[in-house]
Protein backbone atom coordinates (compact mmCIF):
# COMPACT_ATOMS: atom_id res chain seq x y z
CA UNK A 1 0.00 0.00 0.00
CA UNK A 2 1.10 3.55 -0.57
CA UNK A 3 1.57 4.88 2.94
CA UNK A 4 1.96 8.57 2.28
CA UNK A 5 3.82 8.00 -0.99
CA UNK A 6 0.94 9.38 -2.99
CA UNK A 7 0.19 6.03 -4.64
CA UNK A 8 -2.39 3.44 -3.63
CA UNK A 9 -2.40 -0.16 -4.64
CA UNK A 10 -5.63 -1.58 -3.23
CA UNK A 11 -6.52 -1.88 0.40
CA UNK A 12 -7.85 -5.38 1.05
CA UNK A 13 -9.32 -5.28 4.52
CA UNK A 14 -7.35 -2.29 5.84
CA UNK A 15 -7.69 1.40 5.16
CA UNK A 16 -4.98 3.58 3.65
CA UNK A 17 -3.10 5.85 6.01
CA UNK A 18 -4.18 9.46 5.46
CA UNK A 19 -2.25 11.54 2.97
CA UNK A 20 -3.23 14.72 1.08
CA UNK A 21 -4.09 12.69 -2.03
CA UNK A 22 -3.29 9.36 -3.66
CA UNK A 23 -3.00 8.26 -7.25
CA UNK A 24 -3.07 4.69 -8.51
CA UNK A 25 0.39 3.14 -8.45
CA UNK A 26 1.78 2.16 -11.86
CA UNK A 27 2.04 -1.54 -11.06
CA UNK A 28 -1.57 -1.58 -9.90
CA UNK A 29 -2.68 0.27 -13.00
CA UNK A 30 -1.06 -2.39 -15.16
CA UNK A 31 -2.89 -5.00 -13.11
CA UNK A 32 -6.11 -3.09 -13.75
CA UNK A 33 -5.33 -2.92 -17.48
CA UNK A 34 -4.77 -6.66 -17.54
CA UNK A 35 -8.11 -7.21 -15.77
CA UNK A 36 -10.08 -4.91 -18.04
CA UNK A 37 -10.95 -2.17 -15.57
CA UNK A 38 -8.60 0.42 -17.14
CA UNK A 39 -8.96 0.75 -20.90
CA UNK A 40 -8.99 3.43 -23.58
CA UNK A 41 -6.80 5.50 -21.30
CA UNK A 42 -9.15 5.62 -18.33
CA UNK A 43 -11.04 3.81 -15.62
CA UNK A 44 -14.73 3.25 -16.10
CA UNK A 45 -17.00 4.46 -13.33
CA UNK A 46 -18.57 1.83 -11.10
CA UNK A 47 -22.29 2.16 -11.96
CA UNK A 48 -23.18 1.57 -8.30
CA UNK A 49 -20.86 4.35 -7.02
CA UNK A 50 -22.68 6.90 -4.85
CA UNK A 51 -22.02 9.20 -1.89
CA UNK A 52 -22.41 7.38 1.42
CA UNK A 53 -24.32 10.42 2.63
CA UNK A 54 -27.06 9.66 0.12
CA UNK A 55 -27.65 6.31 1.79
CA UNK A 56 -28.29 7.70 5.26
CA UNK A 57 -31.89 6.98 6.24
CA UNK A 58 -32.64 7.95 9.83
CA UNK A 59 -30.47 5.74 12.02
CA UNK A 60 -29.51 3.41 9.18
CA UNK A 61 -27.41 3.19 6.07
CA UNK A 62 -30.17 2.26 3.65
CA UNK A 63 -32.38 0.35 6.04
CA UNK A 64 -32.07 -2.06 8.96
CA UNK A 65 -31.71 -5.03 6.60
CA UNK A 66 -28.62 -3.85 4.70
CA UNK A 67 -25.72 -6.30 4.97
CA UNK A 68 -22.66 -5.37 2.88
CA UNK A 69 -19.47 -6.97 4.05
CA UNK A 70 -16.98 -5.67 1.50
CA UNK A 71 -18.04 -2.27 0.32
CA UNK A 72 -15.09 -0.39 -1.22
CA UNK A 73 -15.01 3.31 -0.37
CA UNK A 74 -12.87 6.30 -1.22
CA UNK A 75 -12.79 9.85 0.07
CA UNK A 76 -12.62 12.14 -2.94
CA UNK A 77 -10.76 15.44 -3.14
CA UNK A 78 -13.87 17.29 -1.95
CA UNK A 79 -14.13 15.12 1.17
CA UNK A 80 -17.10 13.05 0.02
CA UNK A 81 -17.17 9.37 0.98
CA UNK A 82 -18.00 7.46 -2.18
CA UNK A 83 -19.02 3.80 -1.94
CA UNK A 84 -19.92 1.18 -4.51
CA UNK A 85 -20.42 -2.55 -4.78
CA UNK A 86 -17.37 -4.72 -5.30
CA UNK A 87 -19.08 -6.24 -8.35
CA UNK A 88 -20.62 -3.05 -9.63
CA UNK A 89 -21.01 -4.39 -13.16
CA UNK A 90 -22.93 -7.42 -12.03
CA UNK A 91 -22.00 -11.04 -11.81
CA UNK A 92 -20.30 -11.40 -15.19
CA UNK A 93 -19.24 -7.80 -15.74
CA UNK A 94 -15.80 -6.25 -15.43
CA UNK A 95 -14.61 -5.94 -11.82
CA UNK A 96 -14.94 -2.58 -10.09
CA UNK A 97 -11.98 -1.95 -7.78
CA UNK A 98 -11.47 1.29 -5.84
CA UNK A 99 -10.30 3.51 -8.76
CA UNK A 100 -13.63 2.96 -10.50
CA UNK A 101 -15.41 4.74 -7.66
CA UNK A 102 -14.01 7.92 -9.19
CA UNK A 103 -13.16 6.80 -12.71
CA UNK A 104 -11.30 8.72 -15.37
CA UNK A 105 -7.69 8.88 -16.48
CA UNK A 106 -6.00 9.40 -13.13
CA UNK A 107 -8.42 9.12 -10.21
CA UNK A 108 -7.20 10.94 -7.15
CA UNK A 109 -8.46 10.33 -3.62
CA UNK A 110 -7.65 11.32 -0.05
CA UNK A 111 -8.26 7.89 1.35
CA UNK A 112 -9.53 4.43 0.39
CA UNK A 113 -10.67 1.34 2.25
CA UNK A 114 -13.41 -1.16 2.91
CA UNK A 115 -16.68 -0.66 4.80
CA UNK A 116 -18.72 -3.37 6.44
CA UNK A 117 -22.40 -2.67 7.00
CA UNK A 118 -24.55 -5.07 8.99
CA UNK A 119 -28.12 -4.54 10.00
CA UNK A 120 -27.89 -1.12 8.36
CA UNK A 121 -25.05 0.03 10.63
CA UNK A 122 -21.40 0.60 9.78
CA UNK A 123 -19.51 -1.90 11.93
CA UNK A 124 -16.06 -1.63 10.33
CA UNK A 125 -14.17 1.01 8.36
CA UNK B 1 -31.15 -21.74 30.48
CA UNK B 2 -31.45 -22.28 26.75
CA UNK B 3 -29.51 -25.05 25.13
CA UNK B 4 -27.21 -24.43 22.18
CA UNK B 5 -29.87 -25.85 19.88
CA UNK B 6 -32.69 -23.81 21.40
CA UNK B 7 -30.72 -20.62 20.90
CA UNK B 8 -29.82 -21.51 17.33
CA UNK B 9 -33.47 -22.15 16.54
CA UNK B 10 -34.40 -18.80 18.09
CA UNK B 11 -31.72 -17.02 16.09
CA UNK B 12 -32.55 -18.56 12.73
CA UNK B 13 -36.28 -19.40 12.91
CA UNK B 14 -37.13 -15.83 12.00
CA UNK B 15 -37.56 -13.59 9.01
CA UNK B 16 -34.60 -11.23 8.75
CA UNK B 17 -36.68 -8.83 6.71
CA UNK B 18 -39.67 -8.76 9.07
CA UNK B 19 -40.53 -5.26 10.20
CA UNK B 20 -40.25 -6.18 13.86
CA UNK B 21 -36.94 -8.08 13.58
CA UNK B 22 -34.47 -6.20 15.83
CA UNK B 23 -36.28 -3.00 14.89
CA UNK B 24 -35.89 0.54 16.22
CA UNK B 25 -32.33 0.02 17.43
CA UNK B 26 -33.25 -2.98 19.56
CA UNK B 27 -30.84 -5.85 19.19
CA UNK B 28 -32.49 -8.83 20.87
CA UNK B 29 -31.44 -11.40 18.29
CA UNK B 30 -28.03 -9.84 17.73
CA UNK B 31 -27.27 -9.72 21.45
CA UNK B 32 -28.47 -13.29 21.84
CA UNK B 33 -26.08 -14.43 19.11
CA UNK B 34 -23.14 -12.70 20.73
CA UNK B 35 -24.05 -14.27 24.08
CA UNK B 36 -24.22 -17.71 22.47
CA UNK B 37 -20.75 -17.17 21.02
CA UNK B 38 -19.48 -16.27 24.48
CA UNK B 39 -21.10 -19.23 26.22
CA UNK B 40 -20.06 -21.95 23.78
CA UNK B 41 -16.96 -22.78 21.75
CA UNK B 42 -17.10 -21.19 18.32
CA UNK B 43 -16.73 -24.58 16.61
CA UNK B 44 -19.87 -25.81 18.38
CA UNK B 45 -21.81 -22.66 17.57
CA UNK B 46 -20.74 -22.77 13.92
CA UNK B 47 -21.68 -26.44 13.64
CA UNK B 48 -25.07 -25.73 15.20
CA UNK B 49 -25.72 -22.90 12.76
CA UNK B 50 -24.52 -24.98 9.81
CA UNK B 51 -26.73 -27.88 10.86
CA UNK B 52 -29.72 -25.54 10.94
CA UNK B 53 -28.85 -24.44 7.42
CA UNK B 54 -28.64 -28.02 6.17
CA UNK B 55 -31.77 -29.26 7.93
CA UNK B 56 -34.13 -26.30 7.73
CA UNK B 57 -33.16 -24.22 4.68
CA UNK B 58 -34.31 -26.13 1.65
CA UNK B 59 -35.22 -23.31 -0.72
CA UNK B 60 -33.15 -20.46 -2.14
CA UNK B 61 -35.28 -17.96 -0.23
CA UNK B 62 -34.66 -19.71 3.08
CA UNK B 63 -30.94 -19.96 2.35
CA UNK B 64 -30.78 -16.24 1.55
CA UNK B 65 -32.62 -15.48 4.78
CA UNK B 66 -30.16 -17.68 6.66
CA UNK B 67 -27.14 -15.99 5.09
CA UNK B 68 -28.50 -12.57 5.98
CA UNK B 69 -28.91 -13.67 9.60
CA UNK B 70 -25.52 -15.39 9.58
CA UNK B 71 -23.93 -12.17 8.34
CA UNK B 72 -25.86 -9.98 10.78
CA UNK B 73 -24.69 -12.15 13.68
CA UNK B 74 -21.09 -12.08 12.43
CA UNK B 75 -20.76 -15.76 11.54
CA UNK B 76 -18.04 -14.94 9.02
CA UNK B 77 -15.87 -13.09 11.52
CA UNK B 78 -14.18 -16.13 13.01
CA UNK B 79 -12.16 -18.84 11.32
CA UNK B 80 -13.57 -22.28 10.81
CA UNK B 81 -11.89 -25.47 9.64
CA UNK B 82 -13.88 -26.05 6.47
CA UNK B 83 -15.27 -22.74 5.21
CA UNK B 84 -15.71 -24.06 1.69
CA UNK B 85 -18.21 -26.62 2.95
CA UNK B 86 -20.72 -23.99 4.06
CA UNK B 87 -19.94 -21.65 1.18
CA UNK B 88 -20.27 -24.44 -1.35
CA UNK B 89 -23.68 -25.32 0.06
CA UNK B 90 -25.11 -21.81 -0.07
CA UNK B 91 -23.81 -21.22 -3.60
CA UNK B 92 -25.16 -24.62 -4.63
CA UNK B 93 -28.62 -23.93 -3.25
CA UNK B 94 -28.94 -20.39 -4.63
CA UNK B 95 -28.50 -20.06 -8.38
CA UNK B 96 -26.77 -16.74 -8.90
CA UNK B 97 -28.06 -16.60 -12.46
CA UNK B 98 -31.46 -16.02 -10.90
CA UNK B 99 -30.68 -14.44 -7.53
CA UNK B 100 -27.69 -12.20 -8.23
CA UNK B 101 -29.58 -8.93 -7.74
CA UNK B 102 -31.07 -10.12 -4.48
CA UNK B 103 -28.13 -11.93 -2.94
CA UNK B 104 -24.97 -11.63 -5.06
CA UNK B 105 -23.33 -8.90 -3.06
CA UNK B 106 -24.36 -10.52 0.23
CA UNK B 107 -22.89 -13.90 -0.69
CA UNK B 108 -19.76 -12.31 -2.13
CA UNK B 109 -19.22 -10.34 1.06
CA UNK B 110 -19.73 -13.30 3.39
CA UNK B 111 -17.45 -15.50 1.27
CA UNK B 112 -14.63 -12.96 1.09
CA UNK B 113 -14.73 -12.14 4.80
CA UNK B 114 -14.94 -15.78 5.90
CA UNK B 115 -12.19 -16.97 3.58
CA UNK B 116 -9.91 -14.09 4.60
CA UNK B 117 -10.44 -14.90 8.27
CA UNK B 118 -9.63 -18.53 7.53
CA UNK B 119 -6.43 -17.53 5.75
CA UNK B 120 -7.62 -18.98 2.46
CA UNK B 121 -7.49 -15.77 0.41
CA UNK B 122 -5.82 -12.37 0.58
CA UNK B 123 -7.63 -9.55 -1.19
CA UNK B 124 -4.69 -7.20 -0.72
CA UNK B 125 -2.57 -9.48 -2.88
CA UNK B 126 -5.52 -10.37 -5.10
CA UNK B 127 -8.13 -7.59 -5.13
CA UNK B 128 -9.79 -9.28 -8.09
CA UNK B 129 -10.67 -12.41 -6.11
CA UNK B 130 -14.08 -13.68 -7.14
CA UNK B 131 -15.90 -16.56 -5.40
CA UNK B 132 -17.37 -17.59 -8.75
CA UNK B 133 -13.88 -18.28 -10.08
CA UNK B 134 -12.49 -19.91 -6.93
CA UNK B 135 -11.60 -23.53 -7.85
CA UNK B 136 -12.04 -24.75 -4.28
CA UNK B 137 -15.49 -23.21 -4.07
CA UNK B 138 -16.44 -24.58 -7.47
CA UNK B 139 -15.31 -28.03 -6.35
CA UNK B 140 -17.36 -27.75 -3.15
CA UNK B 141 -20.46 -26.74 -5.12
CA UNK B 142 -19.96 -29.77 -7.33
CA UNK B 143 -19.61 -32.05 -4.32
CA UNK B 144 -22.92 -30.79 -2.94
CA UNK B 145 -24.50 -31.28 -6.34
CA UNK B 146 -23.22 -34.87 -6.50
CA UNK B 147 -24.48 -35.51 -2.99
CA UNK B 148 -28.00 -34.33 -3.72
CA UNK B 149 -28.27 -35.61 -7.25
CA UNK B 150 -26.63 -38.97 -6.63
Amino acid sequence: MGSGSGSYTGTGSSSQPFAPTYHVEKSMRQYDIDNGTYHDGKYDVNPTAKPLASMINGNYIGNKSVNEDNLPYVIDKQGNIIVGKRNGNGRDGAPTPHPTLIGGKDPEVQMAGILKIRGGKIIFI
Amino acid sequence: MRTLLDTTNYLFNCDYFAEDFDANDTYEHYDCAQKQKEEYKWADVYNSWFTFLLEKCDTPERVINFVNLFSYYGGQDQATKEPYELLGYIFYKVDMNQYWEEAGSLFDGVAVTLLENCGKINTVKNPYYSPSKDPELIASIQRWGNKFNG
